[in-house]
């Protein structure tokens, strides 16, 4: 029996311990999360959920730490040793023009024609692209004796789950497809076509993409 | 993460709340754009635009926003030569225009969720498509109408770690 003690005592004495580290190693940022989390969820902010969240939480984690210490010895001595598992930031992948996207291959001639601009009053200098003249013509001065300028049609999924189409001209160099110049940028709804006609009543709500888009 | 202030569109004789940014594609399909200041964490794009439907065509008739060096912003900032109008030929896509009262409130971007969506489908800045959808019926007919933020953080100017909430 006194080895039980001894046991638990020292289960409790690991336990002051950690919360004595973690006050002392905590970042006076590390509260940004749960801002973020609470504005996501107002009912965060709640006194039912602070209870839980604060103290009955913290009480249950501090209760199973006791009998169980020697794996939370372990964890932290394998974290001194080999370093904390890497948290750093995801990189977002870029989006590229790949073969498979291309469509046709056109001179300069050919989709400046197609893509030249027209309004009726007048809001758009009458140049292909229009507004985005100036930035087609540096996309054109990248571009070397024997490049070729293919349209493209391309899906692309970001690191978000966000699902957009994107059209417009790739410069391919020999077998490599270079630099891009976008023409159509929107999102792909997922299920569109098939959402409720007026009048109908819909329940529950997800995070659609177009809140992911516009949460920038 | 805040709600953000939406854009405004003058459709149909009425003036609307929409939250869609086109001119965000605009600057990302290469077109020039200059610093904007951002002093308050319900507008991080740092402007707000007000857009037009003319014969089914959208188009860019004001701006308001300031820039890094402290200039008023307008359309001509971006346009120049455009002052009144610009034509949004570059944008395809899905406008969405919240109407009727609060059904959900999300403190994130355009996430909140209205009693209905009119969607107008635009290609290259003409309009091809329009419908409504329906989200719920608002509990109580007390509540708000119309788009709205519940709370932002506004910076002084020059100041942007130290924020005030109002």
């Amino acid at each position: 029996m006194i080895y039980l003690y001894w046991y638990l005592g020292i289960g409790a004495v690991v336990l002051i311990l950690m919360v004595a580290y973690h006050k002392l190693t905590k970042q006076k940022d590390d509260n940004l999360p749960s801002d973020i989390l609470a504005d996501l969820r107002p009912e965060r902010k709640k006194l039912w959920f602070r209870l839980l969240n604060d103290v009955l939480g913290p009480a249950l984690v501090g209760t199973l730490i006791v009998p169980f210490w020697p794996v939370l010895v372990f964890l932290k001595v394998k974290e001194l040793f080999f370093g904390e598992p890497a948290r750093g930031a995801v990189d977002e992948p870029e989006f590229a023009v790949s073969r498979d996207d291309l469509q046709t291959q056109l001179s300069i001639q050919e989709i400046e024609q197609r893509e030249m601009v027209f309004d009726p009053l007048g809001a758009a200098p009458n140049v292909p692209f229009g507004h985005l003249n100036t930035a087609w013509k540096q996309f054109c001065e990248g571009m070397e004796p024997h490049d070729g300028i293919w349209s493209f049609t391309a899906h692309w999924t970001s690191s978000w789950d966000r699902k957009d189409l994107r059209q417009g001209y790739a410069i391919v160099r020999g077998e490599e497809v270079g630099r891009h110049f976008v023409t159509i940028w929107k999102d792909v709804e997922e299920g569109a076509g098939t959402e409720a006609v007026s009048g109908a009543k819909t329940e529950g709500f997800s995070i659609p993409a177009w809140l992911r888009k516009q949460a920038d | 993460m805040t709600a953000q202030i939406s854009e405004r569109l003058s459709y149909e004789g009425q003036q609307l709340a929409m939250c869609t940014n086109p001119l965000s594609l605009y600057f990302a399909m290469g077109g020039d754009g200059p610093n904007f200041e951002y002093n308050c964490t319900a507008l991080w794009r740092g402007y707000v635009g007000t857009w037009e439907i003319v014969d089914g065509r959208l188009y860019l008739v004001e701006l308001h926003g300031t820039l890094e060096g402290g200039e008023e912003a307008s359309v001509a900032t971006i346009f120049p030569g455009y002052p009144d109008r610009v034509f949004a030929h570059w944008y395809s896509g899905t406008i969405r225009i919240p109407q009727g009262k609060l059904l959900n409130y999300v403190h994130m971007g355009y996430g909140s969720t209205y009693e209905r969506d009119l969607f107008l489908e635009i290609e290259k800045g003409i309009i091809k498509k329009t419908h409504v959808r329906q989200n719920g019926h608002a509990e109580g007919d007390d509540g708000p109408e119309g788009y709205g933020i519940g709370g932002m953080t506004v910076f002084p100017r020059g100041k942007q770690d130290e924020g005030e909430t109002s």
